[in-house]
């Protein structure tokens, strides 16, 4: 990952995947996991915690890829320099970036209604993770992250606007209805 | 609330016949006939190459189960014939995620792909925003129906602006099942009358917009009905409607949240109409009477004592207004937008008095106002520090000093349109002034008979960023243009 988070305040935490691969996170890169929040807050002052923290839906590799999302949101440091550090931390809030992607000259669509529109930063961590998307989705979706969230769906939408029913079936390997 | 204008869809259809959009919204048989003839069209077998690992057992994520989402020539893992795709087994919620990013044409699509997909693409959580100006022809009444039956209380904004087809039992229809519509856009329903809004104002009470112009079967009775049943309007366009000051009446005293009103070519209304608007609607920041010519100076002052929250105005072409209008009008120390064309018994004492009072003007149309000179250019550039869009079209006391001048004054790094088609005193010198106006971008000179081709292909020239329109005898004097140009059918040069 870009830079590894040095986030002072707050012990470090286990997480342990589903496959039972152990990573240790700061507090604050796990709070961007909004499922872990209200426990890690529960915890209050306690330097360390000791007892690991199981996510039997989340396997290794994709947990890390997940703490390399977060430590990058968590972190202004570590945001290009496309994206300025002006950009919210947290990954909540929609980050929009200076410099929008050029929009064909065409209408301008009204939906989807949110702006997501994804930092170059995430725009290579979603290219990187392509062959992923279903697993983050999941992933995403059960630590509930909203921002990777939004900007996966909106990844696999894309993958469906444009197309023909065929080819959307071809695609997504749906069977023809019988 | 969203009052943006509903922008149009983004996708492009291909030539692929048997998808059009709107075979959903029609009754099933159709969409079954349509499905098969696709069948027959694509014998298209969907390849299951990609590679499906097994899904880890006690986890809802499998490692490294490799996507379905691309190319099926992914490399790797063997044949595994699921009995359902990769991307139906994701919780329910998460795919209605990923279709609240599609638009209509997509959703339509999806909901042939399968079964399951109809259900999920048709989910009435998706449709909250319907706009149906790119199909305005097709739409027929059965497709307002099965729309309003597929969204019900999802909806929130439809436009069928130029869908002549709708008719009153349609929008009766839809009203009874999309209780919710906070926007709604009949604009050119032609066969739309009273009785629609009648039965909207009995159960789409959360409306918040409607735009009801050249519905010519609207008349004052759907004013009262609204004014019944739709408290909370804050936007209505009655434009080119047969509304005369009767219904603006009993409108304006049901729905005092009011922010937008748009009667453009409302000839029956009058001063009366005017007094009760002001009296009634505190909140109102947008006007538009163009062409209501009953209208006199009476009942802009009215608007102007109730309505002190007004920004924009369009007082076009009501041409007994006098200076005394402005004068009123500069009372309202909001005001952003002006629009004033034809309005020809305005003079420089009137404009002055309002550029005194409104500081914040920030687009003018001043075309025909013929008794206009330079002081009041002098004046917008001393108090209008905002302004960016200025229209002098016709105003044919203005000269080359007043314009200087304006450009002088903190509008010179601010402007950015200004329009001075038929300006008779405008020479080069002009020109050569707009070179220095750094945020300028469109610049309109038709018939302005002093300027020269030379002057306007240096302005071009030097700032290639302005587009320039102008206009040139059919057979200029000077050497041909240059190539670039000869593309341009009609005599106006206009280059970026």
């Amino acid at each position: 990952m870009a830079s590894p988070a040095k986030v002072t305040g707050g012990g470090k935490l286990i997480l342990i995947s589903g496959d039972g691969e152990r990573h240790e996170v700061s507090r604050e890169t796990a709070k961007i996991f909004r499922a872990l929040e209200t426990m890690i807050e529960s915890l209050g002052d306690k330097e360390e915690l000791v007892e690991p923290i199981p996510l039997p839906n989340v396997s290794g590799s994709v947990l890390g890829r997940m703490i390399a999302w977060s430590e990058h949101h968590v972190t202004t440091c570590s945001f290009s320099a496309e994206a300025p550090p002006s950009s919210p931390i947290n990954s909540e809030v929609p980050v929009q970036p200076v410099v929008r992607p050029k929009v064909p000259k065409r209408r301008q669509p009204q939906f989807p209604p949110p702006d997501v529109v994804p930092t170059a930063w995430e725009k290579d961590f979603l290219e990187r993770n392509r062959e992923d998307l279903y697993d983050l989705l999941l992933a995403a979706n059960y630590l509930d992250v909203k921002r990777l969230m939004d900007l996966l769906c909106a990844r696999v939408a894309d993958l469906i606007k444009g197309k023909d029913p065929a080819k959307i079936r071809k695609t997504f390997h749906v069977p023809e209805p019988s | 609330m969203d009052t943006r204008p509903l922008a149009h869809f983004s996708v492009c259809l291909p030539s692929f016949t048997g998808c059009s959009p709107l075979n959903l919204l029609l009754p099933s048989p159709f969409i079954t006939l349509k499905r098969e003839r696709m069948a027959q069209l694509l014998t298209y077998k969907a390849r299951r190459s990609g590679g499906t690992k097994p899904v880890q057992n006690g986890g809802l994520v499998g490692n490294g189960v490799s996507t379905h989402l691309q190319s099926p020539s992914l490399p790797g893992g063997g044949e595994s014939e699921t009995d359902e795709p990769l991307i139906e087994s994701l919780p329910l919620d998460i795919l209605l995620k990923v279709f609240s990013f599609l638009d209509v044409i997509s959703l339509c699509r999806c909901a042939q792909v399968s079964k399951k997909w109809h259900e999920l693409a048709l989910d009435g959580s998706n449709w909250q925003h319907v706009d149906f100006f790119d199909f305005q022809v097709d739409i027929e009444e059965q497709v307002v129906d099965r729309l309003s039956r597929r969204c019900g209380g999802f909806l929130r904004s439809l436009s069928l602006k130029g869908c002549e087809g709708v008719e009153d039992s349609a929008i009766k229809t839809f009203s009874t099942h999309c209780p919710y519509i906070e926007t709604l856009i009949l604009h050119k329903c032609y066969r739309v009358s009273d009785t629609a809004v009648q039965s909207l104002s009995q159960h789409c009470n959360k409306l918040v917009r409607l735009d009801l112009s050249s519905c010519r079967g609207i008349s004052d009775k759907s004013c009262t009905y609204l004014a019944a049943g739709c408290k909370d309007l804050a936007y209505i366009d009655l434009s080119y409607c047969a509304i005369t000051y009767k219904g603006v009446i009993s409108l304006v005293e049901g729905c005092g949240q009011l922010s937008g009103l748009s009667l453009q070519y409302c000839g029956e209304l009058t001063d009366e109409a005017l007094k009760h608007v002001g009296s009634h609607c505190p909140k109102l920041k947008r006007l538009n009477i163009q062409a209501c010519r009953r209208v006199s100076d009476i009942g802009i002052e009215a608007i102007c004592e109730g309505c002190q929250l007004l920004e924009r105005i369009n007082m076009s072409h009501i041409d007994q207004l006098t200076d005394q209008s402005l004068r009123k009008l500069s009372l309202c120390s909001q005001l952003k937008d002006v629009e004033a064309a034809g309005c020809s018994n305005f003079t420089d004492a009137g404009f002055i008095a309002l550029a005194n009072g409104c500081s914040g003007l920030t687009r003018m149309d001043l075309e025909e106002c013929i008794l206009v000179t330079d002081a009041t250019l002098v004046k917008l550039g001393a108090n209008c520090p905002n302004l960016e869009s200025l229209v002098l079209s016709h105003c044919e006391r203005i000269s080359d000093s007043g314009i200087n001048q304006l450009l002088d004054s903190p509008c010179g790094e601010i402007l950015q349109v200004l329009e001075l088609d038929n300006c008779p005193q405008i020479t080069d010198n002009t020109l050569e002034k707009l070179r220095t106006c750094n945020t300028l971008k469109r610049v309109e000179v038709f018939d302005c008979q002093l300027l020269s081709r030379m002057a306007i292909q240096k302005l071009q020239h030097t700032r290639p960023d302005i587009t320039v329109h102008a206009y040139f005898p059919p057979h200029p004097p000077q050497a041909p243009p240059p190539q670039s140009r000869r593309r341009v059918t009609c005599q106006c040069c206009s280059l970026l």
